[in-house]
């Protein structure tokens, strides 16, 4: 035994050798077919955005196109940002696909929460990152722009890896702001990281433009978040962190108000933007705050219109790079408690951002259609809203104008603003319009429901029509034309009114909407 | 000139605010009839819900306090199929008579009641309305709206009976404008009188 041990001794050695090296070459095997994959998917999406771009170059102009002060940017010195496919990464994701692609320039491009000293051209290189950000699922694949703007403490920690940051995961000690922009250069959404919120909340108190008293109509936790582009040429690095330039521009493209921590971390949620899916797809600037988000059927219902309902859309594109931003919530105090389910008003201090709340107890307690209805309602004033301030400076249509406008929309509200309607409030005013115009709201509640409630098959016109009028019966337009019409009820003629009144109830009670997966 | 004048004949108009309210009912006339005086606050809801009211009344110098609420519990009942196997035409037949029962304007039925109050709290309360004027009181049509802008954000509506007539107040989401735009004098009287209705008769006004 001894001696047979001892003459199988050298390669006994080789039996775990040869173990180990077959492991490795499998694994290596494995990592190289991850690769192809990785390629393969890279190439593909490479190709799609080609496709969406028509093979345009990408300039640091789609960002600066809003500028709302400072220096434009000279045309010469634009700069075209390369995307560097060599150096794009993919991951997998629950159900879909993430590919980032890095922003490259001969010069220097980044984004920034402070403008650059005129005095001082070190520029800080690595204070922000910008990549294409892909996202690919079966049969549908979007697209946006995602800044990485770092804050100042996580670049002073010793071994920070700014780079190692994506769109998924973010370093233990990162904070800052990642900033999202569709493929047009329109900023979609943002959310706020760390430390990097007190950093902002400190920098906004030394400014007397931002150091203002916060009125209930703008939410406590809102804050407006300067983004300044600053763009450097004919640069030298110094160091591994900053750059002098040459030449250094610093422009203020507009502020961000981030509610809360900012956007849902999925930017996708419901919130497509150069996709490659439906025509019908429109790209808006909304911010789903938190409060929506920890509401299961809030979140149920919104996200739901928000996944291509036309009529919701429709009202939506109001917001979509118009310079007016649209902030959905969910509160627990409303303007006028305790009767009110939804509401739409607007910071008073900057008025080009409005907010659709809605009451906390309302939605709670109601099912998800007719949180749908609340929230197809109160679009519709948002969408009126924009549209008069957009054209006449003011959300009150008056006969300061002095061209009539091209929107036929406008026109008809005009029309009920100056029919001078005895009795009438602006919301009154809105209500007439959305009356005329209840078509909209029956037709999202019916997509609502085709797509959602398991029971459409039981619903018939009046019932859509019961629960798009809630709320509206008292308007004018209500009374003289449609409330004493007959309608079938059941197989017996019935007035409108009744039929509504008591449709409504029923489509509540009936529905069957799945807002837990 | 011309311009202005009709700008500010648009605002003026643009700012009665009227239509909230479900207007005067055989029970507004009731109390008009039978009391000396009444203040009713009136609760409309951003639905087909009927509105229902809170009601102080004085008669030779007695006060009471009342509240009408047009709740069916057994028309709840029928909307829940789970509850009864019933046949949809008999079923719908059945809610359309009780809802348009539920839905008449209010009056003295089955859903008007009285509020058992001490009459020292009555009292009190009644004492606490005066402070504000109520009779003295102007509402939105009577002032400029205040240029913040709120869609859907309610009215409250207070109802001033006297022998000599029925006086409705409304005031579009009086507590947001109040903090929009402070010092509203109209404004406040009507958040002080209604919280005083919350606080003495606290019956839950939401409906949803």
């Amino acid at each position: 035994m001894g001696k047979a041990y001892f003459s199988f001794k050298p390669y006994l050695l080789a039996v775990p050798v040869i173990f180990l090296i077959s492991i490795l070459v499998y694994s290596c095997k494995k990592d190289q077919n991850t690769l192809l994959v990785e390629d393969k998917i890279i190439a593909e999406t490479k190709t799609w955005f080609n496709v969406q771009t028509g093979g345009l170059p990408i300039t640091a102009a789609i960002f600066a196109k809003n500028i709302q002060s400072g220096n434009t940017i000279p045309t010469s010195t634009n700069q075209n940002l390369t995307l560097d496919w060599r150096n794009a990464k993919s991951y997998k994701d629950v159900g879909r696909t993430i590919v980032e692609v890095p922003m490259v320039t001969e010069g220097i491009f980044i984004f920034n929460t402070e403008a650059l000293s005129k005095k001082n051209d070190k520029v800080e290189k690595n204070k922000s990152i910008t990549r294409l950000l892909i996202s690919k699922t079966l049969g549908y694949t979007e697209a946006c722009f995602m800044t990485i703007i770092f804050g100042n403490d996580y670049l002073t920690h010793a071994g920070v890896r700014p780079e190692n940051n994506t769109y998924l995961k973010q370093e233990n000690n990162f904070e800052g702001i990642i900033l999202y922009h569709n493929l047009q250069g329109e900023y979609i959404a943002s959310k706020r990281f760390g430390k990097m919120r007190y950093e902002l909340d400190k920098q906004l108190s030394l400014s007397p433009i931002k150091n203002r008293n916060l009125s209930i109509a703008y939410p406590d936790d809102c804050k407006d978040i300067p983004v300044y582009q600053i763009m450097g040429y004919n640069c030298v690095d110094v160091g591994s962190n900053f750059t002098y330039c040459q030449s250094v521009y610093s422009n203020y493209i507009g502020s961000q108000t981030i509610c809360g921590t900012g956007h849902q971390t999925d930017p996708w949620q419901g919130n497509p933007w150069g996709n490659s899916g439906t025509s019908n797809n429109v790209n808006k600037i909304i911010v789903t705050d938190t409060s929506i988000l920890n509401s299961v059927k809030a979140k149920c219902a919104l996200l739901k219109l928000l996944n291509n309902n036309v009529k919701f859309d429709s009202l939506l594109k109001a917001f979509t790079g118009a310079g007016f931003n649209l902030t959905f919530k969910v509160k627990d105090v409303m303007a006028n408690d305790p009767l009110s389910r939804g509401e739409t008003t607007n910071n008073p201090l900057n008025k080009t951002e409005i907010y659709i709340n809605l009451r906390r107890s309302f939605v709670n307690s109601a099912p998800a259609i007719q949180i749908a209805k609340t929230l197809l309602h109160e679009a519709f004033h948002a969408n009126l809203m924009q549209k008069a301030y957009e054209v006449f400076g003011t959300y009150d249509i008056n006969n300061n104008w002095t061209k009539k406008p091209e929107n036929m929309e406008l026109n008809e509200l005009m029309d009920i603003f100056e029919s001078k309607l005895a009795g009438t409030s602006r919301a009154d005013i809105h209500h007439q319009y959305i009356a005329q115009n209840i078509g909209v709201l029956v037709s999202g509640l019916k997509e609502f429901a085709m797509k959602y409630d398991s029971n459409f098959s039981n619903y018939n016109d009046n019932h859509f029509n019961g629960l798009a009028w809630e709320g509206l019966e008292i308007t004018k337009y209500y009374k003289d034309n449609v409330k004493n019409l007959i309608v079938d009820y059941f197989g017996h003629p019935e007035t409108a009114d009744n039929a509504y009144k008591n449709l409504q109830p029923v489509i509540i009670s009936d529905s069957q909407v799945n807002c837990v997966n | 000139m011309k311009n202005l004048l009709v700008f500010l004949g648009l605002i003026f108009l643009m700012n009665l605010c009227l239509a909230q309210s479900r207007g005067v009912t055989p029970m507004h006339e009731f109390f008009q009839q039978y009391a000396d005086s009444t203040i009713i606050i009136e609760y409309s809801t951003q639905s087909f819900e009927p509105p229902s009211y809170k009601i102080i009344s004085k008669k030779s110098g007695i006060l009471n306090c009342f509240y009408y609420k047009a709740i069916d519990s057994g028309l709840l009942k029928l909307y829940n199929r789970k509850l009864a196997q019933i046949p949809d035409t008999l079923r719908a037949f059945l809610q359309l008579k009780k809802n348009n029962f539920r839905n008449e304007p209010a009056s003295i039925n089955i859903f008007f009641n009285i509020v058992a109050i001490n009459p020292d709290i009555t009292e009190k309360m009644w004492l606490g309305i005066s402070k504000f004027k109520p009779w003295q009181l102007l509402d939105d049509k009577s002032y400029p709206e205040c240029s913040a802008v709120v869609m859907d954000g309610g009215s409250s509506i207070m109802h001033l009976i006297t022998k000599k007539e029925i006086k409705t107040l409304v005031y579009y989401a009086p507590k947001y404008y109040e903090e929009q735009c402070p010092g509203n004098k109209n404004r406040q009287g009507i958040i002080g009188i209604e919280l005083l209705f919350s606080r003495y008769i606290p019956i839950k006004e939401s409906v949803f």
